[in-house]
């Protein structure tokens, strides 16, 4: 079954009790996974975020298209079967660039690789 | 015996360093199906190398303050003649390095025997150890669950006594987490501390190299032999180095002791945050410290880490993306994605951290953390997990507290806190930059007064 504009619906399914660890009463472990397909959700992304609940504003999202589209300027080809995956990873990097945006630095402040020639 | 131990035999001529190397590869042939640490095991190359160490006594020689100890190194580093794995299926075609990581070369120059290469995350771009390609390495505390990762054999190895020393690398937290999983010592140097000639890069800006052991001292000979200047590599630092070994006795009198606060004490279980009360406790510290804009920290990390890691990738990402391990090949696929201006932005960051950072420690000396947010999850976890009411990436979050400290490169040692019937948890202390020796002589109070403890399991 396809995916509307390449976004999965998002099931949430508890894990049973046993593989849930005992030692961590607080824990509730988690699976989401595309009910047609079994693929981990892209749609996921918008609600984990890279930093979950340290993230402002709106989380990254991003699509099959634009995988694509990123990938072909640098030589990349992604398999079809990895565009959900790759565009979740990439939604949760650009949620972490998102959260380094909204600090603003001092122009004085220059970036800090070290090359002593 | 630990590693103190056994070269203290060896080097007043009590034990042979050839029966020394034989306990230990009989050690691994017995245990290692059940953990999985080792990749490789140089049986004949070891019991040659013992056997020149105590022809050298013999001899009249100084073998080396390390004489006759065993030890292994995570598959990243080089080793002269042995094709250096790094994880992956695609480097297991490369030609037999040349020589050995200048880490590598300095432990054998102070008389300890390689015997083994240990398992990790592809590439080092992980936190659990669940190497498609090798199998996952297990928890000797419970088989059923990771070691963590990325140096997930170097850590196993140790808490199953397989050796008394290994190394490892650590970029956000790759010694520290499974460090604290496993139930050992790990030290995370300052950046630069410890050449990385020889080592398979993740990330040239965080990439660390360090020890494991089960014992403060054996730690701190292990740093001491392999700490200092190194011209093969260009972020070597040229500051000289002291002995911490004779530093362990010096005490922790007038030392101040704080425990990190905010970030450090948010999305982590009661028992984690525990462990941290009852060392600060041991210590005297009540003190709290805050560094500001933690989250953005490690997100800067994360983001340096995924563009480099990417960039030393990307022409097996482009011709045979298939070679790479699915647990790393999706997350690097998207990290050469990212833009160029986050990676500008990240690196501004780590320069303007590193200075607030620099601030806080004008008010302690010393700092307390957590290693890991839980004890080891299950192999094969699912992806996320919920905590205090947050969804958290499972593998991820574990670098949740050792992201933001590699970030600025200061020093860290983790230590074990076990507590009966529990899995092990860890608790860094943080020292300023090249200072180990204040965390050696921490740590050291902490074992003597038995806070803290590694037995073999």
């Amino acid at each position: 079954m396809p995916h509307a504009r390449g976004h999965a619906r998002v099931e949430w399914r508890r894990l049973p009790r046993s593989r849930t660890r005992a030692s961590c009463s607080v824990i509730e472990q988690r699976e989401r996974r595309c009910p047609p397909c079994g693929q981990r959700s892209v749609a996921s992304i918008a609600a984990i975020g890279y930093l979950s609940a340290e993230m402002s504003g709106e989380p990254a999202r991003v699509t099959d298209a634009d995988v694509d589209r990123l990938a072909a300027q640098i030589g990349l080809v992604i398999a079809p079967e990895r565009r959900a995956a790759v565009a979740q990873n990439l939604a949760m990097l650009l949620a972490a660039a998102r959260l380094l945006d909204e600090l603003a630095l001092p122009e004085t402040v220059e970036p800090a690789p070290r090359f002593e020639p | 015996m630990s590693a103190t131990e056994i070269a203290r035999a060896v080097r007043a001529g009590k034990r042979r360093a050839r029966d020394i190397v034989a306990g230990a590869l009989d050690r691994i042939a017995r245990r290692n199906v059940e953990v999985n640490a080792f990749t490789c095991v140089l049986d004949a190359r070891a019991r040659a190398d013992a056997d020149e160490i105590d022809r050298r006594l013999a001899q009249g020689h100084d073998p080396g303050s390390l004489a006759g100890v065993p030890f292994a190194v995570k598959n990243l580093f080089d080793v002269a003649g042995m094709t250096t794995l790094a994880g992956s299926k695609i480097n297991a075609e490369r030609a037999p390095a040349p020589r050995d990581a200048t880490a590598v070369a300095r432990l054998r120059a102070s008389g300890a025997v390689l015997v083994g290469a240990l398992n990790m995350d592809e590439y080092a771009f992980g936190f659990s150890t669940e190497n498609t390609h090798y199998g996952p390495t297990r928890n000797p505390h419970d088989a059923s669950r990771i070691a963590g990762g990325s140096s997930g054999g170097s850590a196993a190895a140790v808490a199953a006594g397989l050796v008394p020393l290994t190394l490892g690398t650590d970029t956000n937290g790759s010694i520290r987490v499974p460090a604290a999983l496993c139930g050992v010592f790990g030290l995370k140097p300052t950046f630069g501390r410890v050449s990385r000639s020889g080592v398979v890069p993740l990330a040239w800006s965080f990439d660390h190299v360090g020890p494991f052991a089960r014992g403060v001292g054996d730690l701190a000979a292990a740093f001491d032999a392999i700490a200092g200047p190194d011209p093969l590599d260009p972020v070597c630092s040229t500051l000289p180095v002291g002995r911490c070994v004779d530093q362990l006795d010096s005490g922790i009198d007038g030392m101040r002791i704080a425990r990190l606060g905010g970030h450090f004490m948010t999305l982590a279980t009661d028992e984690a945050l525990a462990a941290v009360t009852r060392v600060a406790d041991a210590l005297g510290a009540r003190r709290e410290v805050t560094f500001p804009e933690v989250h953005r920290a490690r997100a800067a990390a994360s983001v340096i880490t995924a563009c480099e890691g990417a960039a030393v990738h990307l022409d097996d990402l482009r011709s045979r993306a298939d070679d790479f391990d699915p647990m790393t090949r999706d997350r690097l696929l998207a990290a050469a994605l990212v833009p160029a201006s986050a990676y500008v932005r990240a690196q501004r960051l780590r320069r303007w951290f590193r200075a607030q950072v620099h601030e806080a420690f004008a008010q302690a000396d010393v700092l307390l953390a957590p290693t890991t947010p839980w004890t080891a999850p299950a192999i094969g976890a699912p992806w996320s997990t919920r905590i205090g009411g947050t969804e958290v990436v499972t593998r991820g979050h574990l670098g949740v507290f050792t992201q933001p400290l590699s970030f600025i490169g200061l020093p860290v040692i983790s230590v074990p806190v076990v507590t009966r019937g529990s899995l092990p948890l860890g608790v860094q202390i943080v020292g300023r930059p090249f200072e180990e020796a204040a965390l050696f002589r921490v740590a050291a109070r902490l074992e003597a007064d038995g806070v803290v403890s590694a037995p073999v399991v």
